[in-house]
């Protein structure tokens, strides 16, 4: 099947304000997963975390966690200017030819203000007359908004949202439903999900360690990431570089379990079988592996194993990261923020190591990437997530015009 | 795009949903309804009944090849509120923090029924029903799948009163229109949405100039969406008819209109806030029997 153009990027971490910033972050081996000093001594204090801080917010210190500030229309915001502008769509003029679609992956979208909200009427039921909106879906809906949109979902399939985006992006983009999509996912932190993770003791008391035998949960993560899908003649008649490719997705479910993959990962090999299968690729085409890589001992567990089925002998040689231990599991906006850089390694040809993997799990048997970045020759990643409910979707890219994007 | 099963159900949010389970399968079903929350709940109970109504539909459908698209405006708001409550008492339920995705129902209705099929949960407002339609013919037409199961499910609360007042739920079961003569009961030609900030008439009246053939088609709508779209839709044959709301309204008003109808019909949402609209044209619908 026909794959699109990648022409715009843009990303949101605790990694800095960009997506060449995101990514040459990565490749130093930085983290932004650490204890907030805000949160010591509160109820919050369940870990390290990654929170992202805009200049003048103030949000070093990971503040705006206890104060509840409406933040995920803003993130998503900053997120899709860089990408439009990346992809010479930032004027009103440039779009306005042209049937947009505006797919969004949220978990929780932006549900501060309602949670607010039913913070205050616990204490007195008197005091507000009604809730404010629910949230979810109001990021996409002002940014759909504000472009012109006319084409739009929120899409929420747990930690696998964004994949899963990508997945109807390229879908709508193949079916001439759109001529240009804006794929994004934000989430933001909330005592809502911090407190949530806890109680599930999916949390880790140390930076997590994906595939690592120390392995003892995540640490959650805010983030946004934004990608612009056209079919690529589009790109090519608007004079727009290719960044690289959407080629293939897959989305599947366990049906086995509401919060625990199935252990023999026959789910998110179903999903990346048929990301192959929709790419129309054989499996020998995939270079590099981007894993869901949680740092859970379940989830880890069950994506090596998928691969090895997947990969057979390969999985030995196809290099696998992760980059939860960088940037902590931003939920929502995991798949996207790996795309954006899966598009920078097609690109480089420089794979980012996993940090926080000291002593890689000897039962899992994959070519884990640690230590440093690894330079490789790379055509072809797989992308991989998983969530609560037992879904899964996995993508594929490609290399795009050539050249660094650094 | 072919509707070969559905069921739908309205609850008043105090009642019990094993009370509404089929008979057939009630035994199996109980025990997983206690544990879930009700916007699953909603969701098992509306499909356990299509299948009960229907047990040829799973007949030729292999597991996993069946997709599920959940289409849901308010979601888990029920469940995220009472682990919030739970939460700020200092006692938070990991119980409840499972089910605070509004994508459960799908990770239930996968497990109940060992699918594993294509997920998606589309969030929409009201016309979050109709979408779904739309992303399940999507992954039919583009063969990710060879059945879709959509369902909307909406859980009504006092803090949403003003817009909901009771739960409700409605499941289908569709498959490629292949052209064959196997019963069914109708055939959805066309889906189509459209977004337009502040102006759901001007949305809706692009959705219908969308759709072909429909100048002597009948459009069902509910009371809201003749409020908004009343100039796109001037000089139609309207059925007005009042339906529960949230993402199940599109989905309720096909259902009735199934029912009703024997001739090309147009089904039309616009969202609460009124910014996205919806709709659909059916040709050849059959009577339903029973739903």
């Amino acid at each position: 099947m026909s794959g699109v153009a990648i022409t715009g990027l843009g990303a949101l971490t605790g990694l800095g304000c960009s997506a060449s910033e995101l990514y040459a972050r990565l490749l130093d081996g930085q983290t932004a997963v650490r204890r907030l000093p805000a949160l010591l001594g509160t109820a919050l204090d369940v870990g390290p975390l990654v929170t992202v801080s805009l200049p003048g917010d103030g949000n070093e210190d990971g503040r705006a966690l206890l104060s509840s500030e409406p933040r995920a229309s803003q993130f998503l915001q900053l997120v899709a200017n860089e990408a439009l502008g990346q992809a010479g769509l930032a004027s009103s003029e440039s779009r306005s030819a042209l049937r947009i679609g505006v797919c969004i992956a949220t978990t929780l979208g932006e549900k501060a203000p309602w949670l607010t909200g039913l913070e205050m009427l616990s204490r007195d039921p008197a005091v507000l007359p009604e809730l404010p909106p629910y949230g979810c879906s109001l990021p996409a809906e002002q940014l759909a908004a504000q472009l012109g949109a006319e084409r739009v979902r929120v899409i929420s399939t747990a930690c696998c949202s964004s994949n899963s985006a990508l997945a109807l992006s390229l879908h709508w983009l193949r079916q001439g439903l759109c001529d240009v999509v804006l794929c994004g996912g934000v989430d933001v932190l909330q005592p809502f999900v911090v407190s949530g993770f806890r109680l599930l003791r999916a949390q880790s008391q140390e930076i997590c360690r994906p595939f690592d035998v120390r392995r003892s949960g995540v640490n959650l993560g805010e983030a946004a990431a934004c990608v612009v899908l056209e079919p690529e003649q589009r790109a090519r008649e608007r004079g727009q570089r290719v960044l690289g490719r959407l080629v293939g997705a897959g989305l599947s479910q366990d049906a086995h379990h509401m919060t625990a993959p199935d252990p023999q990962g026959r789910g998110a090999l179903l999903a990346m079988e048929r990301a192959l299968r929709d790419a129309g690729l054989p499996v020998d085409a995939v270079d590099f592996v981007s894993s869901h890589g949680t740092g859970t001992p379940f989830n880890d567990q069950m994506e090596a194993r998928a691969l090895r089925q997947l990969l057979g002998e390969r999985s030995r040689h196809v290099p696998v990261n992760s980059i939860k231990g960088s940037v902590g599991h931003t939920l929502g906006a995991a798949g996207v923020l790996e795309a954006v850089m899966a598009v920078h390694i097609l690109a480089e040809q420089r794979i980012p190591s996993t940090v926080g993997l000291e002593q890689p799990d000897p039962t899992f048997d994959i070519d884990l990437v640690m230590g440093g970045p690894r330079s490789a020759p790379v055509r072809y990643v797989l992308s991989t997530a998983s969530g609560f409910g037992g879904e899964n979707a996995a993508v594929l890219l490609a290399a795009g015009d050539g050249g660094g994007l650094s | 795009m072919v509707i070969r099963g559905c069921a739908r159900l309205s609850v008043a949010p105090t009642e019990s949903l094993s009370e509404y389970l089929p008979e057939g399968s009630a035994a199996e079903l109980r025990a997983p309804l206690l544990r879930m929350d009700r916007l699953c709940g909603l969701s098992v109970v509306a499909v356990a009944r299509m299948l009960a109504e229907d047990a040829s539909l799973r007949s030729g459908a292999v597991g996993d090849e069946v997709a599920i698209v959940l289409g849901s405006a308010h979601g888990c708001h029920k469940t995220d509120e009472e682990y919030y409550r739970s939460y700020l008492q200092g006692q938070p339920s990991p119980r409840l923090f499972a089910y605070t995705l509004p994508s459960s129902p799908i990770g239930e209705l996968s497990i109940q029924y060992r699918l594993r099929g294509p997920g998606l949960t589309v969030t929409m407002g009201r016309t979050s029903g109709l979408c779904a339609l739309a992303e399940a013919d999507l992954l039919l037409t583009t063969h990710q799948a060879e059945a879709c199961l959509v369902v909307a499910a909406e859980v009504a609360r006092p803090v949403l009163s003003s817009v909901l007042l009771q739960d409700a739920a409605v499941a289908l079961w569709l498959t490629r229109d292949e052209g064959e003569p196997a019963s069914h009961l109708g055939t959805i030609e066309t889906v189509s949405d459209s977004f337009c900030a502040g102006q759901g008439s001007v949305a809706l009246g692009r959705v219908l100039s969308s759709l072909h053939r429909i100048s002597d088609v009948p459009i069902y709508c509910d009371g809201e969406t003749v409020d908004l779209g009343a100039a796109a839709l001037e000089h139609r044959t309207l059925q007005r008819l009042v339906v529960p709301a949230g993402a199940v309204s599109g989905l309720w008003l096909l259902a009735e209109a199934l029912h009703d109808a024997g001739e090309p019909i147009v089904v039309a949402s616009v969202d609460d806030a009124g910014h996205a609209a919806a709709a659909l044209l059916v040709r050849s619908p059959s009577i339903l029997r029973g739903v």
